[in-house]
């Protein structure tokens, strides 16, 4: 009988035997209890399995969501060309205002826009909708859906981009609280703690500014030359 | 060894790197690919993910080892196969000719089937020890024989083999049973 099954789930039953394992199924009920036991051994490991091997292909969907450093170091690089830029305007026209030199808005490395989004799956549809608002600089609204989504998820990435909405709205006060809520590991702490020290600038803060600062003076590129060319028009 | 083949062993293996590379590198394509039948994009990487799913799966059980296409196509194949199935149980419209010749049909492959049993199962496997886990996967699973799990596991002869599975599906029958009562 065991001999039987087992060369039934190795699929190496000969014709006769085939025979054989038919009759038994069908006439006696202590073989087909143990084959329909065993068959349904064959399915919770296979449930298992798969369970497991589809958590972690999905997995790869989210870790893919989260700023690549790669891209986000581009990115950053473009926007401190830029600044330079500007920051080079400014000492033309002979004018340091820390601030607006310095300040950008952080790029969306989260939730690219992607056209033909779904209608299914809420955190997803609110994450695209709040960086959908932050694309097109409706910071308002795009305040309200960051706090949404931290309310329904865990996320790393809610209270910097919340941050960043704050003052963009002029909320330098709020901002420099989310930016302050941010705690390691985070991929975001280093810049929250630039962008915090930038509203400390706006809040007359200067000294603050200049700790926070000295603080992260000395990660990545391309933070590292940003926080020295702030530090040096600071100081 | 050939690249394909080469992909295929560490499949077999579940070398978490290949599959990454592998989802990675053919997902746009089969987003791409896909994009004609329609479906909300949520459902696009839920079919994306079976079908990586199946292709690993049928690598492990060796059913790819003489694979003539590339791999990517073979994937694309089964994606296919499952948009087709799932325009189908949406009752969709769909355009009858262009799913004529499916070049992979698996209707083993659908949703997971789940009773009462099954699902004591399930929980009671993960209390097994290793041996007995690894010896049911092989067999249940991987749907090696018990000629080529004596090899891999190097037992000594196949009885021991034999018996060592009956005691593992005993456990599964004893701790089954308890949930019951």
């Amino acid at each position: 009988m065991e001999k039987l099954i087992d060369k039934y789930f190795e699929g190496s039953l000969s014709i006769l035997e085939k025979i054989e394992f038919e009759n038994l199924r069908l006439n006696n009920p202590e073989f087909e209890k143990e084959l329909l036991f065993q068959e349904n051994v064959q399915k919770a490991i296979e449930n298992n399995e798969r369970n497991i091997l589809k958590n972690k292909l999905k997995s790869f969907e989210v870790s893919k969501n989260k700023p690549r450093p790669r891209r986000k170091v581009w990115m950053v690089a473009a926007s401190v060309i830029f600044l330079i830029g500007l920051g080079l305007f400014y000492i033309q026209n002979q004018t340091v205002d820390v601030y607006s030199k310095y300040y950008q808005p952080y790029p969306n490395t989260v939730a690219p826009t992607v056209r033909g989004g779904s209608s299914t799956g809420r955190i997803n549809d609110l994450k695209s909708q709040a960086f959908y608002a932050y694309d097109n600089e409706e910071y308002a609204k795009a305040v309200v859906l960051f706090e949404k989504i931290n309310k329904v998820e865990k996320n790393e990435y809610a209270n910097f981009y919340n941050g960043i909405c704050n003052m963009e709205l002029g909320n330098f006060v709020k901002a420099s609280e989310l930016f302050a809520e941010i705690k390691s590991p985070n991929p975001y702490k280093n810049y929250a703690i630039y962008y915090n020290a930038l509203c400390y600038v706006k809040m007359d803060k200067n000294r603050e500014a200049i700790i926070a600062l000295k603080k992260i003076s000395n990660m990545e590129e391309p933070l590292k030359s940003m926080v020295k060319a702030t530090l040096s028009d600071l100081e | 060894m050939n690249e394909s083949e080469n992909l295929i062993q560490q499949l077999k293996q579940g070398d978490e790197k290949t599959i990454r590379d592998l989802y990675m590198k053919n997902k746009n394509g089969f987003l791409l690919f896909a994009a004609r039948y329609k479906l909300p994009h949520d459902d696009l990487i839920d079919i994306y993910q079976d079908a990586i799913m199946a292709l690993i799966e049928n690598a492990k059980r060796g059913k790819i080892d003489s694979l003539k296409s590339n791999i990517s196509t073979y994937l694309f194949g089964i994606g296919k196969f499952m948009i087709f199935q799932k325009l189908k149980k949406e009752k969709k419209t769909y355009d009858l000719a262009d799913f004529g010749n499916l070049e992979y049909e698996d209707e083993s492959y659908d949703e997971s089937v789940y009773n009462l049993q099954i699902n004591a199962l399930e929980k009671a496997f993960n209390k097994l020890g290793e041996k007995c886990q690894q010896v049911l996967k092989l067999f249940y699973y991987e749907q090696k024989s018990m000629d080529e799990i004596q090899q891999e596991l190097k037992y000594s002869n196949k009885d021991v083999l034999k018996s060592q599975k009956s005691r593992c599906l005993k456990q599964l029958k004893d701790l089954t049973q308890e949930k019951v009562n």
